[in-house]
C-alpha cells in the first residue's frame, strides 16, 4: 500500500492524431510522474498489421512524439508509447524509432531508450499451438494452416514489460503491440497503487480526452491516482469530465461495459462510483482487478488476401435502377463469360463483388429497407485475386462490360455508367485479412516479449 | 416513440475485429426504463435484424447512466473481403426506429 499519488499524463488517445502543446504544458505544471500514449488498435483495419505500414503519417507522428520527448526530458520523467505504428510489429518498430532517432538527432537529446518487440516467431507460436496452449476466444481461432500461411502474428503485452523497462531506468520505451491500458498502469502497479485503481485509470487514460463530456479536439488527459482512488481531468480548459462522461467512456469499443480482460486479469468496474470533485475534474472509486491465474495473451495475425482493383461509377438512368437486381446478376455473368474467354482453361480464382451506394450497400443483405428506389446509384465493382495484373484486366472488362450492358427497353448500343475517373479503376494493391480470434498461455509475463536497451547520446 | 428520438447517442463500433458493440444512451430515465421493461432491446429482435445467432448476442443493461449495450459476433471479420463497414461505425443505424410506448 502507498500513500503517495501518482501522476500521469496521456497525451491523446493515439499517437499521431495530436493535441494542444498548451495542454501538455498544463500537465507539466501539476508534476507528472509519467506521460502515456497509446499507438495502436486493430480499428484502422488488417493491411497495417499486414503490410507493416502505420495508419496515421510520419510527419503528425513526429509532431506529437516531439512535444512528448520534450517534455519528457525536460521533466525527468519516463515517456511510453505502446502499439508502435498502429499495429506493433518489428517494422512498425523500425519505423517509430526512425522518427524517434531523427527528434533526438535535431534536438541533440540524450537518453536511456528501451524496445519492447511484440512480433512473434510463426514457428513458436506453432509448437505453443501444438502444446494445447493457444486457446481460441471466437471462431475462427487460429489453427496450424492460418499460424503457418499468416504475413504476420503480434502478441499483446501486458504491464511486466514496461514494468522491467521502468526498473531498468529507461527514459523513454516504446513498445510492440501493447494492451493499451498496461501503458498506464505499469508505473502505479510498481508503485504500489492497488490493482483496480492502477488498471481503471488506465483504460479511462489510454483513450486521451475521449472521457470528456464533449471532446472538442483530440487531447491530453490528466489522471491522479491514490492507493484506493484515482480522479481524472482533461488539460484542454474548454472541455470537462463529468461523472456521465466519465462513467460512460468505459462502453466505448469493449464488448462487455463491466469487465475488461487484460493480459493478467479482468479489470471489474461493475462497482465503480464516480463523482464530481469539482466542474471539470472526476473521482472514481470502486475499481477491481482479479488476477488471472495464468498470463494469457491475445494475439493478432493478418494474412494476405490478394491484390484488388476497384471501379467507381453512378447510375442515373431510371430505366436500369428500376431492375437493378436483374441488371447486376447479367453483369455478373457477363463477367464470368469473360473470364473464361480471356483466361481459357488458365481461368484464375478471383473475388468479384458489387456495392450499391443508394441501395443497401452498407448493410448489406440485411438491410431492411427493401424497396426504396433511388434517383441515382452509386456503384463500386471490386475485384480480388492473386496479382495484380489479373485483377487489373478483370476488372478493365467488369467495367467495360457494366458500361454497355443493355436492358430490353433500350434499342441500339447504349452507354449505361457514369465513369468519374480515366483510367477508370484504382490499383488498391495488396490487401489482408485478420485471422484467428486467440489468445497463448503462458507462466512467464516476458517470454514473448524481449526488450533491449540503447544509450542515445545527443542524438546519436 | 422511435428509439432515435428518445436517446442521447445510439453508437456502434467495432470491439475488436471480431464482435460489434452498439451502446443506447437514453436521454431520460424513463425512456431507459421503458425499453427494458417492453424488451424492445431484446436477443431475439437483435437476432433478427442483425442475421446472427440469438446465442452469440449480449445484452447490458447500465442503469448508472441509462445506457443498453449489445454485443454481437461480426458477420464478416472486419476488413475482410466484403466487408463494408471497417470501423462497424453505421450499423446501429436500423434501430433508430425501433418503437417504445412511453
Amino acid at each position: 500500500m502507498s500513500n503517495s499519488a501518482v501522476r500521469i499524463i496521456a497525451a491523446s488517445g493515439v499517437l499521431g492524431s495530436g493535441f494542444r502543446e498548451s495542454s501538455m504544458q498544463r500537465g507539466l505544471a501539476l508534476k507528472p510522474h509519467l506521460i502515456g500514449c497509446d499507438a495502436g488498435s486493430t480499428d484502422p483495419g488488417p493491411y497495417y498489421l499486414g503490410s507493416g505500414d502505420s495508419a496515421f503519417p510520419t510527419a503528425s507522428i513526429k509532431r506529437d512524439l516531439s512535444i512528448m520527448m520534450k517534455a519528457s526530458l525536460g521533466a525527468k520523467i519516463p515517456l511510453i508509447v505502446g502499439s508502435a505504428c498502429t499495429a506493433g510489429g518489428h517494422p512498425h518498430i523500425l519505423k517509430l524509432k526512425m522518427i524517434l532517432l531523427e527528434i533526438a538527432r535535431e534536438n541533440n537529446m540524450s537518453f536511456k531508450l528501451a524496445i519492447i518487440q511484440a512480433e512473434q516467431n510463426k514457428d513458436k507460436i506453432l509448437e505453443f499451438f501444438h502444446a494445447g496452449k493457444i486457446k481460441t476466444l471466437s471462431l475462427p481461432g487460429l489453427d496450424h494452416n492460418s499460424i503457418s500461411g499468416a504475413t504476420r502474428i503480434v502478441a499483446m503485452m501486458g504491464a511486466e514489460p514496461f514494468m522491467q523497462a521502468l526498473t531498468n531506468k529507461a527514459d523513454i520505451i516504446i513498445a510492440g503491440r501493447a494492451s493499451d491500458c498496461a501503458i498506464f498502469s505499469a508505473l502505479p502497479l510498481m508503485r504500489g497503487i492497488s490493482p483496480g485503481v492502477a488498471w481503471h485509470a488506465a483504460k479511462i487514460l489510454e483513450c486521451g480526452a475521449a472521457s470528456a463530456a464533449h471532446r472538442v479536439t483530440p487531447d491530453c488527459l490528466f489522471a491522479e491516482l491514490k492507493y484506493d482512488n484515482f480522479e481524472v481531468e482533461p488539460l484542454g480548459m474548454d472541455m470537462v469530465c463529468t461523472p456521465q462522461s466519465v462513467a460512460a467512456h468505459s462502453l466505448y469499443e469493449n464488448s462487455d461495459p463491466f469487465k475488461l480482460t487484460e493480459p493478467s486479469g479482468v479489470i471489474d468496474i461493475s462497482k465503480a462510483e464516480y463523482c464530481a470533485v469539482n466542474d471539470r475534474r472526476v473521482r472514481v472509486t470502486g475499481s477491481r482487478f482479479l488476477n488471472a491465474k495464468k498470463y494469457t495473451f491475445k494475439l493478432e495475425g493478418a494474412k494476405l488476401a490478394g491484390y484488388q482493383s476497384v471501379f467507381f461509377g453512378g447510375i442515373r438512368d431510371p430505366l436500369i435502377i428500376s431492375q437493378i437486381d436483374d441488371w447486376i446478376s447479367k453483369l455478373r455473368n457477363k463477367v464470368a463469360d469473360r473470364v473464361i474467354d480471356v483466361f481459357s482453361k488458365k481461368a484464375p480464382y478471383y473475388h468479384f463483388n458489387v456495392a450499391l451506394y443508394g441501395k443497401n450497400a452498407v448493410m448489406g443483405p440485411i438491410e431492411p429497407i427493401k424497396d426504396s428506389t433511388p434517383h441515382e446509384l452509386g456503384l463500386i465493382l471490386e475485384v480480388t485475386s492473386h496479382c495484380q495484373e489479373t485483377s487489373n484486366t478483370i476488372i478493365s472488362m467488369a467495367r467495360h462490360q457494366a458500361l454497355h450492358l443493355s436492358i430490353p427497353e433500350w434499342s441500339g448500343l447504349i452507354t449505361g455508367v457514369a465513369c468519374r475517373y480515366s483510367p477508370p479503376f484504382l490499383e488498391r494493391g495488396e490487401v489482408y485479412e485478420f485471422i484467428g480470434n486467440s489468445i497463448i498461455e503462458t507462466e512467464d509475463p516476458l517470454e514473448f516479449f524481449p526488450c533491449k536497451m540503447f544509450e542515445i547520446k545527443e542524438g546519436k | 416513440m422511435k428509439l432515435k428520438d428518445m436517446t442521447n447517442l445510439v453508437r456502434s463500433k467495432n470491439a475488436g475485429p471480431f464482435e460489434i458493440t452498439i451502446d443506447i444512451m437514453f436521454s431520460e430515465p424513463r425512456f431507459y426504463r421503458g425499453t427494458i421493461k417492453q424488451k424492445v432491446i431484446s436477443p431475439e429482435k437483435i437476432a433478427k435484424i442483425y442475421g446472427v445467432s440469438e446465442q452469440l448476442i449480449r445484452i447490458f443493461s447500465i442503469p448508472s447512466i441509462h445506457a443498453i449495450k449489445v454485443s454481437f459476433p461480426r458477420n464478416i471479420i472486419q476488413g475482410s473481403i466484403g466487408d463494408a463497414d471497417n470501423h462497424g461505425g453505421q450499423q446501429y443505424a436500423p434501430l433508430l426506429d425501433l418503437e417504445v410506448d412511453v
